[in-house]
């Protein structure tokens, strides 16, 4: 048994991920590259005699390394210097893709080029001469179309064939004697020997820094500045320049494609980037896949709610506490973490819908302008939207912002944006208090909501010192047909991904409640421990009017924001209406619900937060944050309303 | 005329002369062909006039006028009359307006083959043109859907 | 395709209308947008062929679309009222039977401009 390692690398884009899955199958493993959030894919699989290691790298555009992406593959293709490297091209767009090709050459990996989307390739009649340019380029070709399947021997016979090193002297006279003389020096030593001298040579010219440390640590940088004069000054462009004709002049040779035509990807953009007709179509399409998610999935939750409350009533059979406990407790919380799954396989269905089909870069340009009054890019407005149906899964969709500050950013005034759980508390309280204009004042917080959370971006935003607004991948793929396949492995790992990391917090705190109000064993509600902390809370939010029942039930909102009105329920004895109006007055009503509307995000959205930032500090932030902003916030307008009302 | 890419309106191509954006999308952008002497492509503006998509080599990407501030590029020709410098030009084509367009074109005077001569434009408001020995000032939205050619005079 | 577009255009109007009429805004502006997307389509078939392609093409994606996610409202209100209600209760019938008949025909604009651009027979200038 031979090992064998393989790095996958291409632009992001190529079908990269749909070539990953038809090697590995279900034999992968996420992870994180150490110390960044970018993440690692690798995978398994066995051929002939051989275990392949299977890495995909990020998708980049080049290895100049000025971004985690590109830093992280350049890093791994240099320090662990894979066997062979599998190139992944669109080739349909051959000009800019082998633009890295020839970067993986210089670094002295064996590459084997993946000509992916020949199907596409067909449909826009480019005639391309693949072994011709095999034999330019100097190295093995395959044509694949990754999306119906894979020939793994055909992959693997190339790759193991035997094929001479390939050295490209593409570059300006003065620059390659630069370059020859470089390598001369660098070639005698002992610690640089792992080490492509060609590569380093021209990294080091265009500023990269691995290269920089490794010559520093070797002791050769003095020689190595001495080699680059000043005339190479702008060695970077000189560099990228020389590529670019290179490949150009093998294209020319290569390949033809038909001029001036139109694609199906340019009829669509024609229409979905219309100067009338774009933000209608935006609209329409977020519109469905809104409804889509939260109300296509909601029978699938009864049905997983309806089946837990059955389940639950079935363990009551067992006496005493300990069948309240499995219940009430354990099978009711287990309950409220699946009834969330219908609706994130339903909501990453349709995520996965519109990044696959392209249409999302398109999405991201239409709404970028109001988007970046706030600091943020058009990729920001998704999660924002999902977030009046529900945070915690709104929250799992901000993976597809690049920016690390701007996809912290959207996660923290995520909660501000007010979710349907909250809809019966409001309903509720509008109902006995403003009957007439219920609606209007309904509508007044949701309105108050969209201010609270781009205010809230903006400080964020100014805090936390955002420069990097700008989106860093606006390319606007093709349009695809998405693959059944590719959606049901995206859908999957985030379902598989919120059960493990989320589930279990949300179990727990649903426990912990059950616990807090069943003790001590057979009290009833009001006299339950529970009861008692929200009694010793409930001076805290005397200044606010709110008595120790409203407390306790805002305390349990924490838990599940629906919860609010059920508990209330329970001390009400039926009729909530008559109850609220004894202990608050109608400003105080409406004070309440801005309370509920900013104070905590519900355990869920803790947990996923925790879950999306990977640490326990964003979540207590967004906690404290959000608890005194709703205090303040609350006791300000009270004061106000009443001196005013007087 | 050497102008900014910002200022380049819908269908026009030109070639890329500098760019003094920020390193990291500089990088990147060169990773994606743009690099001096390549032919940029202007596609489209948002429905709110920003941001923009642009045409290099295949690939189409979008950037915001405070990126696109920074590009320097050259018109290739023919080129729309709003972003040509003084001198004097034939009508090659319109493009971008529908039927009433050229309409409209024709009682001011614009047709196809004909002779203009720009007197002054500054990138911004109504450029001065002389046709048919009239001069007239012709609106910046209009001027981009006309296409021209310089003449050898 | 002068007679398809027309028709469709009418077609998603009336629906549009239709589901207005139902208190069902946002399933009408919907609608009305891919009428809109066809009528602009008809606007530019006399000018330009290309365009006025691309026009039902996006027409009959979005036509497309729409039948597929209103069959799946309609359906699984249905199924919601028959889980907490123990009946089949869903309203819309006519706007689910206007949507699918459109819908039918939308596949059939999507694929005819498919083809046509598919294989780079629509030649332009720039």
């Amino acid at each position: 048994m031979s090992e064998l390692k393989i790095a996958l690398v291409g632009n992001p884009n190529v079908g990269k991920t749909a070539f990953f899955n038809a090697l590995t199958g279900a034999h992968q493993y996420v992870a994180n590259w150490p110390g960044v959030t970018v993440e690692k894919k690798t995978g398994i699989f066995r051929w002939r005699n051989y275990t392949v290691h299977v890495v995909d790298l990020p998708g980049i555009y080049t290895l100049r390394a000025r971004s985690v992406d590109e830093r992280v593959s350049r890093d791994f293709l240099i320090k662990e210097h894979p066997d062979i490297v599998l190139n992944i091209v669109d080739a349909t767009n051959l000009s800019r893709n082998l633009y890295l090709t020839i970067q993986l050459s210089e670094m002295g990996l064996k590459t084997v080029l993946v000509l992916n989307q020949m199907d596409e390739v067909e449909n826009m009649n480019i005639s391309l001469n693949a072994s011709e340019l095999s034999k330019r380029l100097g190295i093995q070709t395959v044509e694949t179309i990754a999306t119906k399947g894979v020939d793994i021997d055909e992959i693997m016979e190339a790759c193991l064939s035997n094929v001479p090193r390939v050295r490209y002297e593409i570059y300006p006279e003065d620059f390659e004697k630069s370059l020859r003389n470089f390598e001369r020096i660098v070639d005698n030593s002992r610690e640089l020997k792992n080490i492509p001298s060609r590569w380093l040579g021209l990294a080091f010219a265009e500023g990269d820094e691995l290269a920089k440390s490794i010559l520093e640590e070797s002791g050769f940088l003095e020689k190595a500045v001495k080699c680059f004069s000043s005339k190479d000054e702008n060695a970077s462009l000189i560099i990228a320049r020389s590529r670019y004709e290179f490949i150009s002049s093998i294209l020319k040779q290569v390949e033809k494609r038909p001029v001036g035509s139109w694609t199906v990807t340019d009829a669509f953009d024609h229409v979905f980037t219309h100067k009338i007709l774009g933000l209608p179509l935006f609209i329409s399409i977020m519109w469905m896949m809104f409804q889509f998610a939260f109300s296509a999935s909601v029978p699938l939750s009864d049905l997983v709610g309806d089946g837990f409350d059955f389940l639950g009533k079935y363990a009551h059979q067992i006496p005493g506490w300990v069948g309240s406990l499995i219940g009430d407790g354990l099978i009711s919380g287990v309950g409220s973490v699946l009834v969330f799954v219908p609706l994130i396989f339903f909501l990453f269905l349709a995520m996965g819908l519109l990044e696959d089909s392209g249409y999302m870069s398109r999405a991201a340009f239409l709404i970028d302008r109001i988007m970046h009054k706030f600091k943020l890019s058009g990729k920001a407005f998704i999660p924002m939207m999902l977030g009046f149906g529900c945070n915690a899964s709104a929250i799992m969709t901000t993976r597809t912002i690049e920016s690390e500050k701007e996809r912290l950013i959207s996660i923290l005034i995520n909660p501000f944006t007010s979710c349907s759980a909250r809809l019966p508390v409001y309903a509720v309280i509008s109902a006995a208090f403003f009957s007439k204009l219920a609606g209007l004042t309904i509508f007044s917080i949701y309105i108050i909501s969209i201010v609270f959370a781009l205010t809230t971006a903006v400080i964020l935003n100014f805090v936390l010192k955002n420069k990097e607004s700008s989106p860093l991948t606006m390319e606007m793929p093709r349009y695809q047909t998405p693959t059944i396949k590719g959606l049901w492995l995206y859908t999957w790992s985030r379902g598989k991904h919120f059960l493990k990391k989320a589930g279990g917090i949300i179990l727990g705190a649903t426990v912990i409640v059950w616990f807090l109000s069943n003790m001590p064993i057979g009290a009833s509600l009001a006299h339950s421990w529970a009861a008692r902390i929200g009694k010793a809370i409930a001076p805290l939010f005397a200044p606010l009017h709110f008595d120790w029942h409203i407390t306790l039930a805002l305390i349990f909102g924490g838990i599940a924001k629906e919860v609010t009105v059920t508990t209330l329920g329970t001390f009400a004895g039926g009729n909530i209406t008559s109850f609220l109006k004894m202990t608050i007055d109608p400003i105080d009503a409406y004070a309440l619900m801005l309370f509920v509307l900013i104070y905590i995000p519900c355990v869920a959205t803790q947990a996923v937060m925790k879950m999306e930032t990977r640490s326990y500090k964003w979540p207590i932030f967004s906690v404290l944050w959000s608890l005194s902003s709703a205090y303040i916030i609350t006791f300000g307008f009270e004061t106000i309303a009443h001196l005013v009302v007087r | 005329m050497i102008i900014a890419l910002k200022d380049c309106p819908e269908n026009t191509k030109c070639i890329l002369i500098d760019s003094k954006i920020p390193d990291s999308l500089k990088n990147r952008l060169m990773g994606m062909g743009w690099i001096p002497g390549k032919t940029i492509q202007v596609v489209r503006r948002a429905p709110m006039g920003d941001p923009t998509i642009y045409l290099v080599d295949s690939t189409k990407i979008f950037l915001r006028e405070e990126e696109s501030r920074l590009i320097t590029v050259k018109p290739i020709y023919p080129a729309p009359l709003s972003i040509v410098e003084k001198g004097t030009y034939k009508i090659v084509e319109f493009f971008g307006g529908g039927p009433r367009f050229v309409e409209r074109a024709k009682t001011s005077g614009l047709a196809i083959g004909k002779t203009i001569y720009v007197i002054d434009n500054v990138l911004r408001g109504k450029l001065t043109v002389k046709i048919d020995d009239r001069v007239l000032r012709v609106g910046r939205g209009f001027s981009e859907k006309i296409f021209v050619e310089p003449i050898d005079v | 395709m002068t007679v398809l577009s027309f028709t469709m255009s009418v077609g998603y109007v009336l629906l549009g209308i239709s589901m207005a009429l139902h208190a069902n805004y946002m399933d009408a502006f919907v609608a009305f947008t891919i009428s809109f997307v066809f009528i602009f389509g008809l606007a530019d078939i006399f000018s330009n062929k290309k365009r006025g392609m691309a026009h039902v093409l996006t027409g009959g994606l979005m036509g497309t679309i729409f039948a597929a996610y209103y069959t799946i409202e309609y359906t699984s209100s249905g199924f919601s009222s028959l889980i907490s209600d123990g009946i089949w209760r869903s309203s819309g019938l006519i706007d689910f039977f206007g949507t699918i008949v459109l819908g039918v025909v939308s596949i059939v604009c999507l694929l005819i401009s498919k083809k046509r651009f598919r294989n780079a027979k629509i030649r332009t200038r720039r």
